[in-house]
């Protein structure tokens, strides 16, 4: 009895211990949105190539971070609001309408980067790698 | 010939749209993606992919023989032309091996072209295509591939009313709310098909459009079509309802039309069709369906259909399906009527 109450105890702790850190704080930059910031409604639309306009009619270019990335795994929760595998369903019944998804960049670096450079760009990276330079669209506390 | 002058036609347009295009709408040149099944292969930095699907299917009827089918072999191109314009084309090989029970081989060369469109996106709320694309009714036609789809057999409701192709123009678009979005979708045809052995129905004259409202977990559409029919004349005019509603591990999805055929007599008939189906996710991966169908066709015919299914999805771009499929009477005054069958499904997109 007592052993079993150790290795209960045991258990207990090594889950407290190795609980999975808090999500990500995460933001959606662009070097311009012109006259936007965008709802994560809204951004859920952009990132499923439902909505493919700025304001303005210039067309809008998300970039996505690789799949098993921390930052695109918070985003995919808190704003698709999807499981990967559910993802990937999407996109194919997407690719048979001609659809592509969003272009994947390997790094918050290449995202940034990429950002800076093409118009229309938007993509999202973790709090902590934001620079002044990028317009911050839109917060979200990774869940 | 006439395919020629149409690809010629709808060509010119695209080009003329995309030589049109807004000065500002300069196209980025993101890097390519690798392949990934499902996703089809990027063509270096072009913006154009390729990608297509295959299925197999096994049918054993309680009263004929039982086949194998190398059902359908479709490729796709699909690209941007800049920021405004896209393309896509497929074309399909269907029904091109079959053995039969007794050993009996049937090859065929059943090549059509299923869908040839250009779209011009004028901004989110509305964009025009043109060429030859899918009719859209309904929520399994425009989505109708074995690999993406729930059960081996597809509901007579989902084709057997209407054109599923139409050649000419479409205007559509969303209205997006604060929650929840509204598609439109207005088509009119008003000439020959292009590759007219696509389909069921056929015509060359067609208006319709259709309406749906999405909201978080399900939407509802409502479509109006008006066609003549190019084999007997005869002027169908329809509408129906379709549904799609998701709560956790369950899906309810139905469609339903109803409408009148007036033959050039003046002598006038209703035709319905509608199904219901449920789907269950045991896991992330294995699927039990159910559906029932009910349909009355102009040719005064009824047919009615319950089917149970299992549905195996390895990747999401495989589907592995087993049906049992209790049918009685038929639709189409061609088909004999329908028994029992047990049916079996194997698609990949790629």
């Amino acid at each position: 009895m007592n052993a079993t109450a150790a290795a209960l105890l045991v258990v207990m702790l090594r889950g407290w211990w190795l609980q999975a850190p808090p999500p990500p704080e995460i933001v959606l930059v662009s070097r311009k949105a012109p006259g936007e910031t965008l709802s994560e409604r809204v951004a859920a639309r952009v990132f499923l190539k439902e909505r493919l306009f700025w304001k303005d009619g210039s067309r809008i270019v998300p970039v996505n971070l690789p799949p098993d990335h921390a930052a695109r795994q918070a985003f995919s929760r808190a704003v698709l609001r999807r499981e990967r595998r559910e993802l990937v369903a999407y996109w194919n019944e997407q690719h048979f309408k001609g659809v592509n998804p969003p272009v994947v960049l390997e790094s918050e670096q290449a995202v940034k980067a990429f950002v800076r450079q093409v118009d229309g760009a938007v993509g999202y990276i973790r709090r902590d790698q934001l620079e002044p330079d990028l317009m911050v669209l839109l917060v979200i506390q990774g869940s | 010939m006439y395919r020629l002058r149409a690809f010629v036609t709808l060509a010119l347009v695209a080009l003329g749209l995309f030589a049109a295009r807004p000065a500002h709408a300069q196209s980025p040149s993101p890097p390519p993606d690798g392949y990934t099944l499902g996703g089809g292969l990027p063509l270096g930095r072009s913006g154009v992919r390729l990608g297509g699907y295959i299925t197999v299917d096994f049918e054993n009827p309680s009263d004929e023989r039982a086949t194998l089918t190398f059902d359908d072999a479709s490729l796709f191109v699909f690209g941007d032309l800049g920021s405004r314009v896209r393309f896509f084309m497929e074309a399909e090989a269907t029904q091109f091996w079959q053995i039969d029970s007794a050993g009996r081989v049937d090859a065929a060369n059943n090549g059509d072209l299923e869908r040839l469109y250009f779209d011009y996106l004028h901004d989110d709320a509305f964009k025009v295509r043109t060429g030859k694309f899918l009719t859209p009714v309904g929520t399994w036609n425009e989505i109708h591939p074995d690999p993406l789809t729930w059960t081996v057999s597809r509901p007579v409701a989902s084709f057997a009313a209407f054109p599923t192709f139409t050649t000419g123009i479409q205007a559509f678009g969303t209205w997006a709310g604060d929650r929840r979005d509204v598609d439109y979708n207005l088509f009119v045809q008003h000439n020959p098909s292009i590759d007219r052995s696509t389909g069921d129905r056929h015509t060359e004259q067609m208006v319709g459009g259709r309406v749906r409202l999405r909201q978080g977990a399900w939407q509802i559409g409502v479509p109006a079509v008006r066609y003549v029919e190019y084999e007997t004349r005869e002027v169908v005019m329809f509408s129906g309802a379709d549904l799609v509603a998701q709560a956790g591990r369950l899906e309810v999805r139905g469609e339903a039309t109803a409408g009148r055929v007036r033959s050039s007599d003046g002598h006038t008939r209703t035709e319905y069709a509608e199904y219901l189906q449920g789907l269950v996710a045991l896991t992330d991966r294995l699927f039990v369906v159910g559906r029932q169908e009910r349909a009355h066709s102009r040719d005064d015919l009824t047919y009615t259909a319950a089917s149970a299914g299992l549905l195996f999805r390895p990747l999401p771009a495989v589907s592995i399906k087993l049906e049992f499929q209790a049918q009685s009477g038929r639709f189409f005054a061609t088909d004999a009527p329908k028994g029992n069958q047990l049916l079996a499904g194997f698609g990949v997109l790629f």
